[in-house]
């Protein structure tokens, strides 16, 4: 049995937990009750149906409660056969339960970080002050920074995410995109804006046509989560 | 008299020519396989709506983009190894594309590929053709001599099926090897035993395998349907798979035909030792062979 100690999800994916916890706003939750620790599953800051119309309520349901859910379920899993297999002195089964805690722990990270970046559209404001002085001066303007990104985002193949991260060396902001649930940190980024395009994240709404739900999505964006990610990564 | 006989053979040569540049532009272009059931008839296993954007939108649009991307390539002069009308070809020699062209077809043409073999050996729930009952003798001696029995062959693709994280497929392929003829394997997004072992792509088990059996679980597949329960339209797909087909492609695997994934008669599939060397111009099928004789017969006599 789980030994009730906290398993810190840095350890398997590297820096990718640090910039995730860092920003206090997405420190990953867990609890230990019972004495088993256990990620826990974020609550939304909002209703499952508060961006209609741009991301429908069934969407977000499913997206949150059923897939973001078992992601952390099974990520628990993971990490409790993990400790197990660790104080047994099972190396074979450690390894082997590496790309679990990597798929399920990834889906994790990305998925807390995402449901912060959203809010409803009559709560939604363009960026301003540093962070839009930064978005003009790598790409001349806001709606060429979207346009890019989406462009990059609508061209990952299959499952993956597109990213506005901060590079933690040059200090500059980069798009990237990723594919599955690999965490942006593993590319030497600090995810600050993520946008999901798994299919299970638009296709009951948009179906294929990726490119209507990118366009869409910018209109329930909360750059000020944003700008105080961007704030925290650059400190 | 020599004149007489010039023209006669000038005849002959140019209705050659003709018929064999009508042969092939009846097989010019890749296009999606013909169902030979409706949309809705695979209800209640696989939906109508997802049938309609599965096969109406997602397929056909990787046939188009293969298209153009081949257009696109034979129209700015790309010598290609393998001719534009064979797909199987075409993802078979990927690794001797130029660049980005590979990229195109491995994404797009791969689509193709698989969308075909996949909606091919689907039918109607309750046909005789998915009892396997249907399944033919030398499939099932395959399938018993490689997994003991049909029930542990399909629960080991769907256990394969669902592990696949991501977007991707699950295969049940022919190896040609002697000793373990039949193997189960994935790969991600649009890849495909066939294509080899691609640069930065994980690791393929049976690489280079021939697909009898695809089992989609990019979640269109199922996800109108569905939802994330990937498990439920596994169990749902088996009731519609044609193992008549299965059992078909399994017999084409193993007489190196390809896979008939058109109206058109199976073709031998193109042994590596004929391939053609990059820098000489693309043949491949009978009917450029034809045409391109018929056309230097004619350009002799002028």
């Amino acid at each position: 049995m789980a030994s009730g100690r906290v398993i810190n999800l840095a350890r398997f994916l590297g820096r990718a937990a640090e910039p995730a916890a860092a920003a206090q706003s997405s420190a990953l939750q867990y609890s230990t009750v019972g004495g088993v620790a256990a990620y826990k599953l974020p609550d939304l800051p909002y209703d499952h149906s508060a961006l209609e119309p741009v991301i429908s309520g069934e969407i977000m349901e499913l997206h949150h409660k059923k897939h973001h859910a078992a992601y952390v379920t099974n990520l628990n899993k993971a990490l409790e056969e993990y400790a197990d297999a660790e104080s047994n002195k099972d190396l074979q089964k450690m390894i082997s339960l590496q790309s679990a805690i990597n798929f399920n722990g990834g889906g994790h990270i990305n998925h807390d970080i995402f449901w912060t970046n959203l809010c409803p559209e009559k709560d939604a404001a363009p960026p301003s002050g540093e962070l839009l002085a930064a978005i003009e001066a790598k790409w001349g303007s806001l709606d060429k920074f979207t346009a890019t990104f989406s462009a990059k985002t609508a061209a990952v193949q299959g499952s993956g995410w597109g990213w506005l991260g901060l590079n933690k060396e040059t200090k500059a902001l980069e798009i990237a995109t990723c594919a599955n649930q690999d965490p942006l940190a593993a590319k030497g980024l600090v995810p600050l804006l993520g946008i999901d395009v798994w299919e299970h994240a638009y296709y009951l709404q948009y179906k294929n046509v990726r490119p209507d739900y990118l366009k869409a999505i910018w209109k329930v964006v909360n750059w000020e989560n944003v700008a105080q990610r961007y704030k925290a990564a650059k400190a | 008299m020599a004149r007489k006989i010039s023209y006669m053979n000038l005849f002959v040569i140019v209705a050659a020519a003709a018929s064999a540049l009508l042969a092939c532009s009846a097989q010019a272009q890749i296009q999606q396989v013909a169902l030979p059931y409706a949309l809705d008839a695979l209800e209640p296993e696989i939906d109508n709506a997802t049938m309609n954007f599965h096969y109406g939108t997602h397929y056909a649009t990787y046939v188009n983009n293969t298209l153009a991307a081949l257009k696109n390539a034979t129209d700015s002069g790309v010598r290609l190894p393998v001719a534009t009308s064979n797909l199987t070809a075409l993802i078979s020699s990927i690794k001797r594309l130029p660049s980005p062209l590979n990229t195109t077809i491995r994404n797009q043409g791969g689509g193709a590929w698989n969308h075909a073999l996949y909606f091919k050996h689907l039918t109607p729930p309750g046909s005789p053709a998915t009892q396997s009952t249907a399944i033919s003798a030398p499939l099932r001696d395959a399938i018993n001599a490689n997994f003991g029995s049909v029930d542990n062959m399909t629960a080991a693709l769907s256990a394969a099926a669902g592990k696949v994280f991501g977007s991707g497929w699950a295969w049940l392929c022919y190896t040609g090897n002697s000793s373990a003829d039949l193997a189960i394997t994935t790969t991600p997004n649009q890849d495909n035993p066939l294509m080899g072992q691609l640069p930065g792509a994980p690791a393929v088990s049976a690489v280079g395998c021939t697909p009898i059996l695809g089992i989609d679980v990019w979640e269109h597949a199922y996800y109108l349907k569905h939802g994330p329960k990937r498990p439920a339209y596994l169990e749902a797909f088996w009731k519609v798979l044609n193992w008549q087909q299965v059992s078909k492609n399994y017999d084409s695997a193993v007489q190196g035909l390809e896979l008939d994934l058109s109206e058109a008669a199976p073709r031998a599939l193109e042994a590596p030792s004929k391939a053609v060397s990059a820098g000489s111009s693309s043949s491949g099928s009978a009917g450029f062979g034809a045409m391109a004789a018929a056309a230097a017969a004619l350009l002799a006599l002028v």
